[in-house]
């Protein structure tokens, strides 16, 4: 085992309890176990000495899930809960009414949120991306579960009938808009001037995503050629999609600049 | 040692001490290492966190003139009884044990 010190060790150790613990647990473990080395350290003992004693990260994750049975079907719980979320959305593009909107507008934004680890904040050295891939396997099934969508929505053609586009698209660009405000300021609450948000590279490409659908939805309406519409409507799917992928590639590129999650 | 059967005994020894005591996270540890060396601490802390889930025990928080500050364990009245079931176990235990003659 590595030599660890107080950070390394409670980032390997949240990433080790991510998707296995509650969001409350994690908050709770990290900090005793911050105080357990402030304590050691007052009481004359090394962090690394401490980090040897308490086992490695993953031996400690392992402990506290031996004594949480339940927990074990987390991850599965997890995968669950996104299929629901991505039956929401497409029951929502499909399908689309006020009512549906809203509870999908809700639940888009809060499950990549959550999946991300929800409230806390924490930061994580550009050094240490790859213990996040986890993140980029959630955004790349995201990024795959949009393009079954855009694909089953051109399947569709003319039996689809949106009256309320405008005012959905305008839900979903206010939602984005709402995020990313909030972001912003807790950015500058906690002075991460240089900070980026993982999920964030996601966001785009579904608004992209959701854009193409109700464009396509709507100009169909009007227009019967179902191949002039799909070059059209694409457009704004597309930009979206270069958006994400602009993001995570300069996030992978500027290796000075802070990473951070929604942990 | 079983691990379940381990971990009745630790969290035994450790809610006994906190009948004289309250203690710190690290400082019961410290001291339960020296009785349990081969045990990792991240058990004594998932012990530690039992107990309290369980409402055994409840923390509070304290600070030391100099030092950080500390969350101190103390035990609960229902942490009382629940020892007072584990001792009795256990002095049924070991009277069973030494008729049959293991010891």
């Amino acid at each position: 085992m590595s030599i660890l010190y107080k950070d390394d060790y409670l980032e390997k150790l949240k990433n080790a309890m991510l998707f296995h613990f509650s969001h409350k647990d994690i908050l709770s473990t990290l900090e005793d176990v911050s105080l357990l080395f402030e304590s050691s350290t007052a009481d004359g003992k090394t962090e690394a000495e401490l980090c040897r004693e308490l086992g490695t990260p993953k031996e400690f994750s392992h402990s506290l899930l031996s004594n949480k049975s339940s927990n074990k079907f987390r991850p599965f719980l997890l995968c669950i809960y996104t299929i629901i979320c991505f039956i929401m959305c497409m029951l929502t593009f499909c399908y689309p009414s006020f009512l549906l909107s809203i509870i999908t507008l809700l639940i888009i934004p809060i499950s990549i949120w959550y999946l991300e680890g929800s409230y806390c904040l924490l930061q994580v050295r550009p050094d240490t991306i790859k213990n996040y891939k986890i993140y980029f396997l959630f955004s790349i099934i995201s990024l795959i579960l949009i393009f079954i969508e855009q694909i089953f929505t051109y399947l569709l053609h003319n039996d689809i009938r949106i009256s309320n586009s405008l005012i959905i698209t305008t839900f979903y660009a206010s939602s984005a808009f709402i995020i990313i405000s909030i972001a912003t300021l807790m950015t500058a609450i906690y002075k991460l001037h240089k900070g980026y948000y993982l999920s964030f590279g996601i966001l785009p490409i579904s608004i992209g995503a959701i854009c193409s659908s109700l464009l396509y939805n709507d100009y169909i309406k009007r227009f019967s050629s179902p191949a002039t519409s799909y070059n059209i409507c694409s457009l704004p799917f597309i930009l979206g999609l270069l958006m994400g992928v602009f993001y995570y590639w300069n996030i992978l590129k500027k290796k000075d600049k802070k990473l951070w999650i929604h942990k | 040692m079983d691990s379940q059967m381990k971990r009745g005994i630790l969290e035994m020894c450790i809610l006994y001490q906190f009948l004289s005591t309250d203690y710190y996270g690290y400082d019961i540890m410290v001291k339960m290492k020296r009785y349990f060396p081969d045990v990792k601490d991240s058990t004594f802390y998932v012990i530690l966190r039992r107990l309290n889930a369980e409402g055994y025990t409840d923390i509070y928080y304290g600070n030391t003139s100099n030092g950080p500050q500390r969350k101190y364990y103390r035990i609960t009245e229902h942490g009382k009884k629940y020892l007072n079931t584990s001792l009795e176990s256990w002095k049924q235990l070991k009277i069973i044990t030494k008729e049959l003659g293991i010891s």
